[in-house]
């Protein structure tokens, strides 16, 4: 019976008194086995709160968090994508492949000629690529170049976007693909403005020419004005001082100075009352040369080496913003905000280095080629009298340039340890952390900033051929005509590519496509005709109507021609 | 015998009492789901184990507020003096209706001057946690909703204190409060919320512990 009470007795003391007393918990170990609330009422832990002052001192981030809040907003994904869609620089044609200083009177008393053509010459819209690479918004939309509306890259942007979202418990307003949109359809324009010297001289049958330009060059970003409102009432409107500081700094490329040199030779192959044809060679001698840069905006060299960022500042930075946390003091964020301004500054302008810093020239490419004229006058087909005031001319070129030493840019393509379970199983392990860190930085670094290399670059052949009718009567003529132009798509060899790219880089996005130009040719000109000599003013003008990896442009020019 | 029946009786008679005093304080754990949770549980950053360990005290130190302190008898003792007896939140939100109802003018000004100093102490026990709190401001404010929204108190006065985080909230705190029913109920909210948060980070739980082990390792 004393048994009975004394359990009975035990067993209300147990049921009473367990779940309203602390866990007498002394066994340290056992800490990690407790139920949440046993921890709480556990007498190790008690004694540890009533004894420590605990507190929460914020330290500058750690590999490891930098690396877990990378995979957090899903940093692998969008590493995964590449930005540059290509890197090739643009396609350009020499001034002195335009069809300029071309009058070419022939008169047949002439032994000397000497020209000075002032052109203005304006490329609206560059292309990017060719129209075959190029994705729905055509080949002269900056987003041909970069992935602004490539799905897979906005889809993981967006994620990211909506996780960091999520974390700040915030809307960021703030749609990667709703802000690209308004930038997708940016463009580069490049304007020359300057003087064509040329002459000739020789006999009727043979002759010497020549022609150098020189001018001034600029290149610069653009978007159009519906754009430029658009981008305005969704970001706001900017500053006018601000925006035209940051146009000259990080949106123009100028400078001022002369071309190739071209030399000639032709002798007369036929020669008839009513028609002749010459046939010769020349050769371009790479002078070209800017005595000038950066005049209104800038000269933009391409970063060679890595931008001294340091990811860790800037991840410090960006998860201050994004999550309003208070990591480092005041001028550690100040630091790190100039560090990210500083690295879109340096990614812009490598950017431009590519896009926007075009040679005076071929860029040191020697070139030689063969050109074959040609002259008759309509009344060999008509025999009208007013047939006989009436030419066609023709000019056939073929050039081929010789390969030199040129910088290309090569984008990277994507870690292939991107792809590996292991690898992102490992990612955020603290202890593969700072590996992980500086994997990402390169990767992030990579994607910015394609790899400027030195390269032997073969431009090929550059192919031309124009036609003009003229029609002339005594002291003025017009002339009608059309101009085909093309140009290779550029190779490369001897890449000094470092070992860790490998496989890394992609040569085919490199490479500049192969370019066509056709033109309208027109003029109108009066001659002030003496009994040995003439001079020739003229007004002329040409537009190109259709292209192919390269900008359709035009040029109006004014032509003063001395023919003695 | 006699020895027996008096710890039956004993344990009987404590049993309500503790039943009542955690049940006010006490209630079902939840689990936070915010993705926030899962991005800074057990980060150095941000919930690691001092700030787990900074949580815990801050919980406890408003419960002692709330509740009192166990005496070296088991008993539960308030931390403040009133009318000759040391009395808790609880106990005094039980008696400030009484109080008003007697219009003892004395009593009542002597339980404002007291809600002023608790305040105030409740304050400073909290200063801390407060301004490491206060740059997440949105964050705990989601967390903070999560949390009353699981315990069905929509409109408590907590989520009016978190949208003040930022701001002066001690001002809040001094005007809004204005007697110790109202106070005894938001510390029991803030108790709870301080336990929800506790209870979902797992992670920086388990650092905590891990701290623990290093702090009786280093002794």
């Amino acid at each position: 019976m004393k048994n009975i009470q004394k359990i009975f007795s035990l067993f209300l003391v147990i049921f009473f008194l367990t779940p309203t007393t602390s866990i007498r918990c002394d066994e340290i170990d056992d800490l990690e086995n407790l139920s949440f609330d046993d921890l709480l009422e556990s007498s190790i832990v008690n004694n540890i709160l009533e004894t420590t002052a605990f507190e929460f001192q914020r330290t500058k981030f750690k590999p490891e968090d930098t690396v877990d809040i990378l995979e957090d907003i899903g940093i692998l994904d969008i590493l995964k994508q590449n930005l540059y869609l290509r890197s090739n620089r643009l396609n350009y044609r020499s001034v002195i492949d335009l069809p300029m200083g071309m009058m070419d009177k022939d008169y047949c008393y002439i032994k000397r000629l000497f020209g000075m053509e002032f052109f203005f010459n304006k490329m609206d819209r560059a292309r990017f690529t060719s129209e075959s690479d190029a994705n729905t918004c055509g080949s002269d939309a900056i987003c041909s170049y970069l992935a602004l509306t490539d799905k897979d890259f906005l889809e993981a942007l967006s994620k990211s976007t909506s996780k960091s979202e999520e974390l700040a418990e915030a809307d960021f307003d703030f749609d990667p693909a709703e802000v690209f949109d308004l930038f997708k359809c940016g463009t580069v324009q490049e304007r020359k403005l300057g003087v064509m010297l040329y002459g000739r001289a020789g006999t009727e049958k043979w002759r010497f020419t020549y022609k150098i330009p020189f001018y001034y060059l600029e290149r610069n970003l653009w978007i159009t004005e519906p754009e430029q409102k658009k981008i305005e009432e969704q970001l706001g409107e900017a500053d006018p001082e601000q925006q035209e500081q940051f146009q000259d700094q990080h949106a123009i490329s100028d400078k001022l100075g002369i071309g190739d040199f071209r030399i000639g030779f032709d002798f007369r192959l036929t020669n008839h009352e009513r028609s002749c044809s010459r046939i010769g060679g020349f050769a371009t001698v790479p002078t070209g040369w800017a005595m000038i840069k950066g005049l209104k905006g800038q000269h933009f060299k391409p970063l060679i080496r890595s931008p001294e960022t340091n990811l860790n500042d800037l991840i410090g930075y960006h998860l201050d913003a994004i999550l309003s946390l208070g990591t480092g003091t005041e001028q550690e964020k100040a630091q790190a905000k100039q560090s990210l301004t500083d690295l879109s500054f340096q990614a812009i302008d490598h950017l431009n280095s590519i896009l926007l810093e075009a040679p005076m020239g071929n860029n040191g490419h020697f070139g030689v080629g063969a050109v074959l004229r040609s002259m008759w006058r309509l009344d060999a087909l008509v025999p009208r009298p007013w047939a006989k005031n009436i030419w066609m001319k023709g000019r056939l070129t073929l050039e081929y340039l010789f390969p030199g030493t040129e910088m290309r840019f090569f984008a990277e393509n994507p870690s292939p340890k991107l792809y590996d379970p292991e690898f992102i199983k490992q990612y955020p392990e603290s202890e593969n952390a700072l590996e992980n860190m500086l994997f990402t930085e390169k990767e992030i670094v990579g994607k910015l900033f394609p790899y400027a290399l030195e390269c032997t670059v073969c431009p090929g052949f550059v192919f031309c051929w124009t036609s003009r009718w003229y029609h002339e009567r005594e002291w003025w003529g017009i002339y009608l005509g059309s101009e085909y132009w093309m140009r290779s798509k550029e190779k490369f060899s001897d890449l000094q590519k470092p070992k860790f790219l490998e496989d890394r880089i992609c040569v085919e996005r490199a490479r500049a496509p192969f370019a066509f130009q056709s033109k309208w040719l027109g003029g109108l000109y009066f001659k002030i005709n003496r009994s040995n000599r003439n001079l020739v003013l003229s007004l002329n003008g040409e537009t190109s109507f259709w292209n192919r990896g390269i900008g359709g442009d035009y040029t109006v020019s004014f032509d003063l021609e001395f023919n003695f | 015998m006699n020895k027996k029946l008096l710890t039956i009786a004993v344990s009987v008679l404590i049993y309500p009492f503790f039943f009542i005093a955690n049940s006010i304080t006490k209630t079902a754990h939840v689990i936070l789901n915010s993705p926030l949770l899962d991005f800074i549980d057990g980060k150095s950053y941000a919930i690691n184990g001092k700030v787990y360990g900074l949580i815990l005290q801050v919980r406890k130190e408003v419960r002692e507020m709330l509740l009192g302190v166990f005496n070296a008898n088991g008993q539960l003792i308030g931390l403040y003096l009133f009318n000759g007896k040391y009395v808790s939140i609880s106990d005094l939100a039980k008696l400030e209706a009484s109080i008003h109802a007697s219009g003892d003018e004395k009593k009542i000004t002597e339980l404002q001057n007291l809600l002023a100093k608790i305040k105030e102490d409740f304050l400073e026990v909290t200063k801390g946690y407060v301004e490491n709190i206060k740059p997440f401001k949105n964050q705990i404010l989601g967390l903070l909703k999560e949390s009353c929204r699981a315990h069905n108190k929509p409109k408590s006065f907590l989520l009016k204190w978190g949208e003040e985080l930022d701001g002066d909230e001690g001002k809040l705190l001094r005007e809004k409060i204005t007697s110790f029913k109202e106070f005894e109920q938001f510390c029991i909210d803030l108790a709870g919320y301080l336990e929800d948060m506790a209870y979902s980070c797992v992670k920086a739980k388990a650092l905590f512990i891990e701290l623990i082990k290093q702090s009786r390792a280093e002794k």
